[in-house]
């Protein structure tokens, strides 16, 4: 069974702009997906919709099955916080939190201490190289370390799948690689389902499955055989972090 | 330019919340500023109605002193014709004699006047109804009367009535009552005939104008040099206004550190609502700039909408300020009493004054916003508050003692200085240490730890910039409005420390009572009574002192007996029980509580004896036994034991009943023959007009009170629109609509729990302050101010922030899940049509 799925996804703004028309969509556990398509193409929306923050007009989306279409607020909040991880490419973290309290705010709203998830916050500041800058605002942090903070916020409950809106969008390019590449390396070896939208058509290499969008529908649907850039280089540490994280 | 100001009112139109609360503030700063235009105005008035009654509305005013009586006064009468000719009339003023009648009973002031015509005239020279001589009946006393008077007793001219002490009148004239405030609280009564001087050994000389001040003290010598005390009065000539210019004079200072205060809240106010409004605008800046837009430019866009914004607040402001005063003057009881004749340049400088208020402040926060770069504007826009140095709080703390305990060893003027920095310093030390004070309450946060939203908020206040903002203006409101209200008490010198001390439902005056024995009956009597809550039983006692008495530099005093020291708890508050231990002490002969006007003017505390002696009455030993620090220095009371204050001689003992459900019919039912007169409380005392210039100090108070929850409202409002994205990103992070509930819950609960107890405590504070401050200035500040009376403030303040963080936060909200679900229902009704 498919881990999510989108049938017949419509969606009409305003009762007017027709935004996304009949799209079929099905991912599969551990698949890392890319959405390109131009500006206004509505790759946007499908994410907003696929993640359960836009309600489409029309169609259904499943998530292991059932409709998050039809869920409440609340259920999908608590989905949200354990299995689904946002990323987006600006505002991703609270201004007035530190990279450590951003990342555990999914882990306070479940009612857990930060003591219950030590060991894996730990290992995932060190796996995203922002151990040292823990206790710094993101005012104070560049913007790939911020980054690569809303990833490990999006990660520290283990989700299934991941979105990302133009991820490295406010990155320069030094940075939007090794945050592409850090996402390569959390899709192989955690096993995390990746499905972000892009226009760049390099960062979408990153995937295994490129899905072109244009005036709302999927016009292609292609998989990669060679997907761009190897996971991060598994040295001790790293190895070592991804081992605390993935246990 | 017709460019910009589209833009502008467009603009407006897009922030009708900030708008309003811009135009709003423009309106109150306008509005404040004519007020204190008006404020001399009214004060020198209000004075003139306290001169008015002090020395009934003579322009000259000498006393002349009868002595042994071997003097016929008849012979002063020749020297007075000489200096004045028949502008002059001598009179006896009796003060508050009971008025009994068959038909009705009143309390009130009662003239003996060698001259009735003329003494009518001397009544502001204001032409009085009058009956023709010839019509006036035989064997009938011609008296005039007020028109409260007739109000009262329901008498009018012509008609006749008995009155004790004169026998039967008749009302040969109805003077106006001019100074309907302070010479309310009793009717008056005047009647010709012969000075009664073995009653009275003194008797007033009261001269009409024009006549220069060299000629009264001249005639004054006159008399004096034909073997007559006169009473030194050195600025005997206009001595009317001269009080009242004094009067004014002495309290415009602490009226003009009030209304200081209110323009300088109502400058940060307007500060931080422009800050607040261009902040908002960061996007819209970087896009003028985009197009190429220079800072002087971006700059004129935002003044255009400041403009328009108090263009239109500042008239409307105007008209505002004249409606107030309007409705201040015209709701006292005679229409005119207090006036205020602005001129149109007064009204010009009120409305440049608040024109250059709103455009000063709004171009200090556009010129710090427009020069930035469009980077910087955009990158700044969520930067965390950053706390001043740990040293600035602690020399604002340390400043703040050393302007507060100033004062006390200082007497000069410099005191009003010392108040305003003094409140300055402590507003500022709020301001700098609210931040660590947030992070301190995180600190304890994380300690007890709460749900994980709201530990989530109490985390995010940390560094929040709207958290600890908020919690300062709550602190700055609690203690603002508390201090207002103290500054207001400062100006407050009227009569109503008294007012409260004998304001009672019911006044009983009764003759009956003349010893310890009878006052104790009377108790248990009036005690019995249905509905009766408390009674309270005394004497009083006024004696009057000569200017040139060796032992006492006070004019006179008001000796009041009561029963015993639980009764001197409700005359004098906060009496303790040491205190009423030592009132009640038998051993001393004449244990006092005085008044602390008294005290300061005489040296004395506790355990201190003083001898209380003038020409009439024998020399008492005092011993003060406790000190009055609620009264002011219009309260020169001295509190004894009954059977001591009757030693003095007996006067109309008088029984405050407190007993609001019986009527005064009840009562009268119950009087004893013609020696009990029963009153309704409101006329026997004054609390009635004393409304009038209570209901001026607090629409005063109620001003500033709007205009400082106006600013916290504001800057609540404009905090939550900021936080759009915020709330975005917390619903993405997992935030159920519970959660941001939660979440905002407990953050508004931080800001109270800050903002609260560091607003209550530096009200606090203030007040222990501002009561050495009222030592100093001898005016009227309640010195014993329970904490009690400040938690309604407090409340209600921090109802105001919860309700506002709330609304504004959880709102928009609510509104998206409305959105949410019109939305889906729209889906499901398209999906059902479908299929």
């Amino acid at each position: 069974m498919a881990l999510i799925e989108a049938r017949g996804v419509g969606h009409t703004y305003n009762g007017a702009v027709k935004v996304l028309d009949g799209v079929d969509l099905s991912v599969e556990r551990g698949e890392f997906v890319s959405v390109l398509g131009a500006s206004g193409s509505g790759k946007t929306t499908l994410l907003s919709i696929l993640g359960g923050i836009e309600r489409p007009t029309e169609g259904s989306v499943l998530l292991d099955g059932a409709d998050i279409t039809r869920m409440k607020e609340k259920q999908l909040a608590v989905l949200r916080r354990t299995k689904l991880g946002f990323v987006f490419q600006f505002f991703n973290l609270a201004p007035y939190l530190t990279a450590e309290q951003n990342i555990l705010v999914p882990v306070y709203l479940a009612g857990k201490t930060r003591k219950s998830v030590l060991s894996r916050l730990d290992g995932l500041l060190d796996f995203m190289g922002i151990a040292d800058r823990r206790h710094a605002l993101p005012s104070q942090m560049s913007g790939g370390e911020q980054q690569r903070a809303a990833i490990a916020r999006a990660l520290i409950f283990k989700p299934e799948i991941i979105f990302l809106d133009e991820p490295t969008g406010n990155l320069d390019s030094r940075n939007a690689e090794e945050v592409m590449r850090l996402l390569s390396t959390v899709n192989s070896e955690f096993g995390t389902t990746i499905i972000q939208v892009t226009h760049s058509e390099s960062n979408a290499l990153y995937g295994g499955r490129i899905i072109r969008i244009s005036d709302g529908r999927i016009v292609a649907d292609e998989k990669t055989e060679h997907p761009a850039g190897d996971p991060l280089p598994a040295d001790d540490a790293a190895a070592s972090a991804a081992g605390a994280v993935n246990p | 330019m017709s460019v910009i100001l589209m833009h502008t009112l467009k603009s407006m139109g897009k922030r009708p919340v900030q708008t309003a609360i811009i135009v709003v503030s423009v309106v109150i700063t306008a509005a404040c500023i004519v007020l204190m235009l008006a404020m001399p105005d009214i004060f020198f008035d209000c004075y003139v109605l306290i001169s008015g009654r002090a020395y009934g509305s003579a322009q000259y005013y000498f006393e002349v002193v009868i002595g042994d009586g071997t003097k016929d006064y008849h012979d002063i009468f020749p020297v007075l014709d000489r200096a004045f000719g028949d502008e002059w009339c001598a009179v006896i003023d009796y003060g508050e004699v009971a008025a009994k009648t068959e038909s009705f009973n009143l309390m009130c002031e009662i003239y003996i006047a060698d001259d009735l015509d003329r003494f009518n005239s001397l009544n502001d020279a204001v032409p009085c109804a009058a009956l023709p001589e010839e019509e006036l009946p035989e064997g009938y006393a011609p008296v005039c009367v007020s028109e409260f008077f007739t109000e009262k007793s329901g008498l009018s001219l012509g008609d006749t009535f008995s009155v004790v002490p004169v026998g039967n009148a008749v009302v040969s004239a109805v003077m106006p009552d001019n100074g309907h405030y302070f010479s309310h609280p009793y009717p008056k009564l005047a009647v010709q005939r012969e000075l009664d001087t073995v009653l009275a050994p003194t008797f007033s000389v009261r001269v009409t104008t024009p006549v220069d001040r060299d000629t009264a003290l001249r005639t004054a010598d006159e008399i004096a040099a034909a073997g007559f005390r006169v009473s030194e009065h050195d600025d005997v000539g206009s001595y009317a206004e001269d009080f009242a210019e004094a009067r004014t004079a002495e309290n415009m200072p602490a009226v003009l550190v009030a209304g200081i205060l209110i323009i300088v809240t109502m400058v940060v106010l307007l500060r931080l609502s422009c800050t607040s409004v261009v902040r908002a605008r960061s996007e819209e800046l970087v896009r003028f700039k985009a197009a190429g837009a220079t800072p002087a430019q971006c700059m004129a866009i935002l003044l255009g909408e400041t403009t328009v914004y108090t263009l239109v607040g500042g008239l409307v402001g105007l008209g505002f300020g004249k409606l107030l005063i309007d409705r201040l003057t015209s709701g006292f009881r005679i229409a005119g009493a207090f006036s205020f004749d602005a001129e149109p340049w007064t009204y010009a400088v009120a409305f440049l004054l608040a024109f250059a208020v709103g455009i000063s402040t709004a171009a200090a926060a556009s010129a710090s916003f427009a020069s930035r770069s469009a980077a910087r504007l955009l990158t700044e826009k969520d930067k965390p508050v950053r706390a001043a140095h740990p040293a600035v709080p602690a020399v604002f703390a340390a400043a703040t003692v050393a302007f507060g305990v100033a004062p006390v060893f200082s007497d000069g003027e410099e005191i009003y200085a010392f108040m305003v920095l003094f409140l300055c310093c402590a507003c500022l030390f709020t301001a700098t240490v609210m931040p660590y004070a947030v992070r301190f309450l995180c600190f304890l946060h994380g300690k007890i730890r709460g749900t994980g939203t709201s530990y989530i908020a109490a985390q995010n206040a940390t560094a929040a910039p709207f958290a600890a903002r908020t919690a300062t203006a709550l602190a700055l409101l609690i203690s603002f409005v508390f201090t207002a209200s103290m500054l207001i008490d400062v100006v407050k010198v009227l009569s109503s420390p008294a007012q409260k001390r004998f304001g009672f439902d019911i006044v009983v005056v009764d003759d009956n009572i003349q010893t310890k024995a009878d006052a104790d009956e009377a108790f248990v009597k009036y005690s019995a009574m249905d509905g009766v809550d408390a009674v309270y039983v005394t004497t009083k006692k006024i004696i009057r002192f000569i200017d040139d008495h060796p032992d006492t530099n006070f004019h006179s005093t008001l000796i009041i007996g009561l029963r015993n020291g639980d009764d001197l708890r409700r005359f004098c508050k906060g009496t303790d029980d040491d205190t009423v231990r030592r009132f009640d002490d038998e051993s001393k002969d004449f244990p006092v509580v005085i008044s602390y006007y008294i005290a300061d003017e005489l040296g004395l505390s506790v355990g201190d004896t003083y001898i209380l002696a003038n020409a009439y009455i024998s020399p008492r030993e005092l011993t003060v036994v406790g000190i009055d620090y609620t009264a002011s220095n219009f309260d020169m009371y001295i509190y004894t034991r009954f059977d001591v204050c009757n030693t003095f001689s007996p006067q109309a003992p008088i029984v405050y009943i407190d007993a609001a459900g019986a009527t005064t019919a009840d009562f009268a039912q119950y009087a004893d023959g013609n020696t009990v007169l029963v009153f309704d409380g409101d006329n026997y005392n004054m609390e009635s007009t004393t409304f009038s210039m209570d209901g001026l100090l607090s629409s005063f108070g109620a001003i500033i009170y709007v205009a400082a929850a106006m600013g916290l409202v504001n800057l609540i409002a404009v905090s939550s629109s900021e936080r759009k994205r915020e709330r975005e990103l917390f619903r993405l992070a997992g935030f159920a609509p519970s959660d941001s509930a939660r979440f905002h819950l407990a953050e508004a609960l931080s800001s109270i729990l800050l903002g609260g107890v560091a607003g209550t405590v530096y009200a606090l504070a203030i007040t222990s302050v501002l009561e050495p401050f009222s030592r100093v200035l001898g005016k009227y500040v309640a010195g014993y101010v329970s904490a009690v009376s400040l938690v309604p403030v407090a409340l209600a303040a921090c109802a105001l922030v919860l309700l506002c963080q709330t609304t504004f936060n959880l709102a928009p909200l609510a509104l998206a899940a409305v959105r949410r679900k019109r939305n889906a229902a729209r889906t499901r009704r398209r999906k059902a049509a479908t299929n």
